[in-house]
């Protein structure tokens, strides 16, 4: 058995790497060029070579002839200008052999053709033009000469320049003050981010000291772990756990290589199980910088033929759907793993986002229960408020959210992002109420049952939770036969409702299942009894 | 003023010179910004001239006896020749794309400037979609099809004849907006 | 407490909203009595603009990672010179700049021309305040310089150690005083063209503003190529580059502006043709800046370019060029004169001088669109490179230095000046003289080149036959005689001066370079000319944030005198993980040595480029004299004023 926690730990970084971003072709501004292996023994034929390149364009760089560049095309190209010149080839020859190749772009001159006739009669056609253009100016301008007997503007002197001494009114210039100061601060209310403070180098000093003692400290933490996991397989080495372990503190560090190892032996450990699998391709799609290979791709449909709804192979197989651009196939894929995956699993929040993405991507219209509790107008109503303006807004429209579910209790979608919302507004009293309607309308879906049993652990319990916990318990019980989670929470509920001994018998039997499987858990929960045991 | 009733007399013509090469200027700018924008212009496509000429050979050595066929093998149908590298980042991207491309058309890569064992584990890495695959080392080989970068396409006809170029990495989208029209005009 | 930078974005704002009013004063009816506003308003805009780009220098030098600017592209281990010059080395940092320098040169006519007509001056300032407006809000709306960040980083992405460099920190702001300097001829013009009144008088107000806007375009232009020159690293200085050529276009069009105002001024004639040149300065300065930031061409020196910013600048273009011309051609035939000047004048040598630039001009900008109107419209991709202009713009060029130095010998209206036997005579003794030396010291050279050398000795000795006739004809002592001779006069004989020393420098490069390309380990020698260069050994060194390694190289005589010591430099900047390589110049005026260190190591040894390039600086010296007879001219118009009317020039 794969423990939950661990499963949620090598989560996908994936997450981030939607699509693919590739560098084409640089531009390279400062060079050394030519290098002193390339050049020609001869140096009338290295001459020429010279002569040459400085004729033909660098075709990837931004006008700059292959004797000036370093890129790889220039490289190639000096060297076929070489060989060419080394073959006895003359100028010409060698030049034509490069157009019919690479075409005209290729020369710097551009050679003289229908296409080119306008580019090189343009400076005989333009100093027709000029001439054309000074005789019908002479032409005129004596004639009008003719035409006048005294030009009065020849003799025109500049007019003595009225001084400007314009008077300026006080109550216009008043308006006018105020108005400017009043629309520069509607703008820059618009524009501004005043409540920015200012970030000056010299003050962050000790910002920085921490950063980086902090950097140093997670940087020791994930090494300590990678050795505690090594020491772990070093005991271990035929515990699928182990290897797990070693290749999530592989993973932490970006060590795909080793991760991959580590996954492939956990794989081979346990027999090929489908959710490594999916972890696996996962992994080598992390290697290739978020593109979901083609090998990562085949093992994803075996995980899918074998297991259906396996999250993480939904997820993935919606990526690899994404990156080809099959928008509404990695839609369908993600639809189905917010489904199925279980609630309080980061799966149906990180489906729910890249559903939005691709939607928007691919210009695809969601079905109602699809679309965010915001919608895009009420998202530009929220961004032109301001910042108290807009959590009240929020708060509106998840308020009519709660308010609709408590007619149409059956909208499960509804329920789901109500939870989400009130979670992330913080809003601890209103998440429990959702907890408790979704637990209520939804007796038999085991993950907000147990979410709304998560929540008790974290904070004081209240008695409204206790209260809806134990309905959610029997709920449990039912679905799932007293799994470990059931005797976790009863023996936890027991606890808090002082029944000590109650407690005990299930925290007991829970350390029963997991003996030698999670080793930090069960100390923690032995120690736990023992504790009980005193009272 | 004193020149006004000279107006009539002197043709206006010449006045309205500059705002009309000003507006032919407009014109390219504008034609050429609003491409740049929409993607209907693609600076980095250069025309091939070697599209309608017979293909320039392939590279002599084959990366494994597996992947050798010859373009002669494949005439009557249609060929893809991709120049690819391992050393190339764009190269990975396309090659979901290709492993798409080559249920409609096999696929034949020259690889160029590349090793044989960078070749090897970059197939392991990101997959294999190649029908054939031919080592360039020296890259001479790709020059003669006039390649500036890598990845390039191209698409030959039954006749071994170049019919389209596409420069930089082929993606679902190109399939379908650029060579599958071009697959279907052949047919 | 409010950021600093926050004040900065609001007095920008504010400028906005100053020029958008400044710009409707005209439009305000008289019985408001506002239109006294203009020339405050401008000049508030003016400080408005100025504390709003000191706010966001001052983020860059403390490095402020809250705004986003800063965040992108300074570093804290800059030293604090690049922290500054960083402000402009990105889009929307010069793009302040660049509105810096516009409200600088509006604010300046605002407070210099407190006896200009009112109308003219209110129009004028209007015009100005429109452009900017235009530009103000190119800034705010789509590249806002004050972007702020929620959560500063602790590091910035730093600055690219090309563009560290002192080259970069002169360079474009004064390439912009040219560029936006052409801005008030344009507002002057256009409001000439409004006002429908364009004499001697508007003449007198616009040249100033021509020449401090062209003295400051040659010395930028100057400062780009000499930068490009020793920083990219091949020892070129000019590629003819759509970014170059950009800056190529307004210089013409300037040049031509400059001398055409100095027909209206003293003729009143080809009025409506200097309105013209104004308007066209400033548009190819416009569209020079379109294509820098719209990514419409490709370019070596472009910023990270974005094509919807370039959909703002065509709007601006539209509005700003496309408005003028229209009224340009409603009202401009109204403009025409009359002229009863003979074909041997000084008028005539003018409007050849103009005619010749303008074409030039048409030349480059044909040039530098034409592969992209066949790409758009034929589907055709070519190149038109440095051999096309080569082949077309050089030729043309050269008969405008033919006429540089007759030009001078002409009088106003008809005749030529009893100074012109002699100096044409000198002048084609100089071009006789250049042939033959350089037949003699290099051998067999082109036609090409040869035209090139008889050019430049026509120019020279032209120009100094001027000089030296001046001083002799004079009536005190020499000297006095030179320093009388009134600044106006060596603005003409500087720039025409400038221009031949600058050819020769180019001829001199072209024609007399040597280079070699080699690999060598320590202690090898190699010779270049009658010169070597012994390869002493390598050195590494850290530098304030990189790292160096230094090949040190001394140069020698054939017989083992030491002449100078090069260091070329390759350096790695850990913070851009990024080399350059440094290039080691000894310039002299007899022509630069030039060391490049590329790749190697021990083992294989080090690549090395050392080249001997005869007279190169001249290039820039001689942009930088045109650029001092451009202030020459200036300072004369000041001080002689209209006391010069009618005396030659």
């Amino acid at each position: 058995m794969i423990p939950f926690m661990r499963q949620m730990l090598l989560m996908v970084l994936l997450a981030s790497f939607l699509s693919v971003g590739g560098v084409f072709f640089g531009a390279a501004s400062q060079s050394f060029a030519i290098s002193p292996e390339e050049q020609l023994s001869n140096p009338i034929l290295e001459d020429r070579a010279r002569g040459l390149s400085a004729q033909l364009r660098c075709l990837v760089c931004q006008n700059q002839s292959i004797d000036d560049s370093d890129a790889d095309l220039a490289v190639d190209l000096r060297k076929q200008v070489r060989a060419q010149i080394t073959a006895g080839l003359d100028d010409e020859t060698i030049l034509d052999n490069l157009q019919a190749t690479y075409g005209d772009y290729i020369l710097l001159n551009p050679p003289v053709n229908p296409a080119t006739y306008l580019l090189w009669a343009a400076p005989f056609l333009l100093l027709g033009a000029g001439f054309a253009l000074f005789w019908h100016y002479r032409r005129s301008a004596r004639s009008a000469v003719a035409d006048m007997s005294k030009d009065p503007e020849f003799a025109e002197e500049p007019s003595a320049p009225a001084s400007d001494k314009a008077p300026i009114s006080p109550k216009a210039l008043g308006v006018l003050a105020v108005s400017i100061i009043c629309t520069s601060f509607i703008l820059y209310s618009q524009l501004g981010q005043p409540e920015i403070a200012a970030q000056p180098l010299s003050k962050r000093t000790a910002e920085r000291d921490a950063a980086q003692a902090q950097d140093a400290k997670q940087d020791a933490a994930l090494q300590e772990a990678l050795m505690t996991a090594k020491q772990d397989v070093a005991q271990n080495p035929q515990s699928v756990e182990s290897q797990l372990g070693l290749a999530l503190a592989y993973a932490r560090l970006d060590d795909f290589p080793n991760e991959i190892a580590a996954l492939r032996r956990a794989l081979k450990l346990a027999d090929e199980a489908p959710i490594i699998k999916a972890m696996l391709a996962e992994a080598l799609s992390r290697q290739a910088d978020g593109q979901v290979t083609l090998p990562a791709r085949a093992l994803i449909s075996e995980v899918l033929a074998a297991i259906p709804n396996e999250p993480r192979a939904l997820f993935i197989a919606g990526l690899a759907a994404y990156q080809d651009e099959g928008f509404e196939q990695a839609i369908t894929y993600w639809m189905q793993l917010a489904k199925t995956a279980p609630v309080r699993s980061p799966w149906p929040a990180l489906a729910q986002r890249n559903i939005q993405l691709a939607a928007e991507e691919g210009g695809i219209t969601l079905p109602e229960e699809w679309r965010p509790v915001l919608d895009e107008d009420d998202v530009s109503a929220i961004a032109s408020a301001s910042s108290d303006d807009q959590r009240e807004m929020i708060l509106a429209m998840v308020e009519g959210l709660e308010a609709r579910l408590q007619e149409t209790a059956d909208d499960a979608q509804g329920w789901q992002r109500l939870i989400q919302a009130r979670r992330v507004l913080e809003d601890e009293a209103g998440l429990l109420r959702a907890l408790i309607g979704g637990a209520r309308n939804f007796p038999d879906d085991k993950s907000v049952q147990l979410a709304l049993l998560e929540h008790g652990l974290s904070g004081e319990p209240t008695q409204q939770w206790q209260d809806a916990a134990e309905q959610a318990l029997d709920n449990l019980a039912r679905l799932d036969n007293q799994g470990l989670e059931y005797l976790f929470f009863a023996g936890h509920l027991a606890r808090l409702q002082g029944n000590a001994n109650q407690a005990v018998i299930h925290f007991e039997a829970l350390a029963t299942h997991i003996e030698g499987i999670d080793g930090g858990f069960y100390d923690e929960l032995m120690a736990l009894i023992a504790e009980l045991k005193t009272q | 003023m004193s020149d006004k009733p000279k107006i009539s007399q002197r043709p206006r013509l010449a006045f309205t010179l500059p705002i009309a090469a000003f507006f032919i200027f407009a014109v390219i700018a504008a034609v050429g910004l609003f491409g740049t924008i929409n993607g209907t212009r693609q600076s980095d496509q250069l025309p091939s001239v070697l599209v309608g000429k017979p293909a320039p050979e392939l590279p002599v050595t084959a990366f494994s006896d597996d992947l050798s066929k010859p373009l002669s093998e494949f005439s009557g149908q249609p060929v893809l020749v991709n120049v690819m590298a391992s050393w190339c980042a764009p190269c990975r991207a396309e090659i979901p794309a290709l492993a798409l491309l080559s249920e409609e058309v096999p696929v034949i890569a020259i690889a160029y400037k590349d090793k044989r064992d960078d070749t090897a584990k970059f197939f392991a890495q990101y997959g294999n979609p190649f029908s054939a695959v031919w080592m360039d080392y020296d890259g001479s080989y790709a020059m003669k099809w006039g390649i500036y970068g890598v990845p390039e396409s191209f698409l030959l006809d039954g006749q071994g004849r170049i019919v389209l170029r596409h420069a930089g990495p082929i993606f679902k989208d190109t399939i379908s907006d650029v060579i599958m029209p071009a697959l279907e005009a052949l047919q | 407490m409010v950021a600093l930078a926050e004040l900065g974005h609001f007095a920008l704002i504010m400028a906005l909203v100053v020029s958008v009013i400044q710009s409707a004063l005209p439009l305000v009816p008289a019985r408001f009595q506002l239109s006294g506003l203009a020339s405050p308003l401008q000049i508030s805009a003016m400080w408005l603009v100025f504390a709003s780009f000191a706010s966001l220098l001052y983020a860059f030098i403390i490095s402020d990672f809250s705004v986003s600017l800063v965040a992108q592209h300074s570093h804290s281990a800059k030293p604090l010179i690049y922290k500054i010059s960083g402000t402009w080395g990105n889009h929307e940092g010069s793009l302040l700049l660049w509105i810096v320098i516009l409200v600088l040169f509006g604010g300046i006519f605002a407070m210099t021309s407190r006896n200009v007509d009112a109308k003219l001056r209110l129009l004028t300032l209007s015009v100005q305040g429109i452009v900017t407006t235009a530009f103000i809000a190119f800034s705010l709306f789509t590249s806002n310089p004050f972007e702020r960040l929620a959560e500063a980083p602790l590091e910035g992405r730093g600055l690219n150690p090309i563009l560290q460099d002192v080259g970069l920190a002169l360079h474009p702001p004064m390439l912009y005083l040219g560029y936006v300097g052409l801005s008030l001829a344009f507002s002057l013009a256009v409001a000439g063209l409004i006002k429908g009144q364009v004499d001697s008088y508007w003449a007198r107000m616009m040249r100033p503003w021509v020449l401090s806007a062209w003295s400051a375009l040659t010395a930028g232009i100057a400062l780009g190529s000499w930068w490009a020159y020793y920083e990219l690293g091949w020892g070129g200085w000019w590629f003819w580059d759509p970014v170059e050529n950009a800056s190529l276009m307004p210089w013409l069009a300037a040049t031509a502006l400059m001398h055409s105002v100095i027909v209206v001024e003293k003729r009143n004639q080809l009025k409506s043709w200097t309105i013209l040149l104004a308007i066209m300065a400033f548009s190819l300065s416009l569209v020079g800046t379109f294509i820098v930031r719209s990514g419409l061409l490709t370019s070596v020196h472009s910023f990270a370019s974005d094509p919807s910013r370039g959909v703002f600048i065509l709007v601006i273009l539209l509005i700003a060029i496309g408005i003028p011309l229209l009224l340009y051609a409603w009202r401009g035939p109204q403009l025409v004169g009359a002229s009863d000047a003979s074909v041997i004048s000084r008028d005539t040598a003018l409007i050849f001088n103009n005619i010749i630039l303008v074409i030039a001009t048409a030349i480059v900008l044909i040039g530098t669109f034409y592969p992209l109107g066949l790409e758009l419209f034929a589907g055709q991709r070519i190149t038109v490179g440095p051999p096309y202009f080569d082949a077309s713009f050089n030729p043309i060029m050269a008969l405008g230095l033919i006429g540089m130095v007759l030009g001078p010998l002409t009088a106003w209206r008809k005749g030529l000046l009893p100074k012109f036997r002699f100096v044409i005579g000198s002048a084609i003794g100089g071009a006789v003289i250049a042939i033959g030396g350089g037949i003699a010291l290099t051998g067999a050279l082109s036609p090409a080149a040869l035209a090139g050398l008889g050019l430049f000795g026509w120019l020279a000795i032209g120009i100094l036959a001027d000089m030296h006739h001046h001083v002799k004809w004079h009536r005190a002592g020499r000297f006095a005689r030179l320093t009388k001779m009134g600044a106006a006069s060596w603005g003409l004989w500087l720039g025409h001066l400038g221009m031949a020393l600058f050819l020769m420098g180019a001829l001199g490069d072209g024609l007399g370079k040597s280079e070699v390309t080699v690999r060598a380990k320590p202690g090898d020698v190699i010779a270049l000319d009658d010169r070597r260069y012994r390869f002493v050994g390598i050195s590494q060194n850290q530098g304030p944030n990189y790292g160096t390694v230094t090949a040190n190289l001394i140069l020698e005589t054939l017989d083992g005198q030491e002449i100078a010591r090069l260091a070329p430099e390759k350096r790695f900047y850990p913070a851009e993980r990024q080399t350059t390589t440094e290039a080691a110049i000894r310039p002299r005026l007899s022509g630069d040595d030039y060391a490049v260190l590329g790749d190697g190591d021990e083992e294989i040894g080090y690549s090395l480029r050392l080249y001997h390039k005869p007279l190169v600086s001249w290039i820039w010296g001689g942009g930088f004299i045109m650029a001092v007879g451009g202030i020459m001219a200036f300072i004369g118009r000041r001080r002689i004023g209209a006391s010069e009317r009618g005396q030659n020039v």
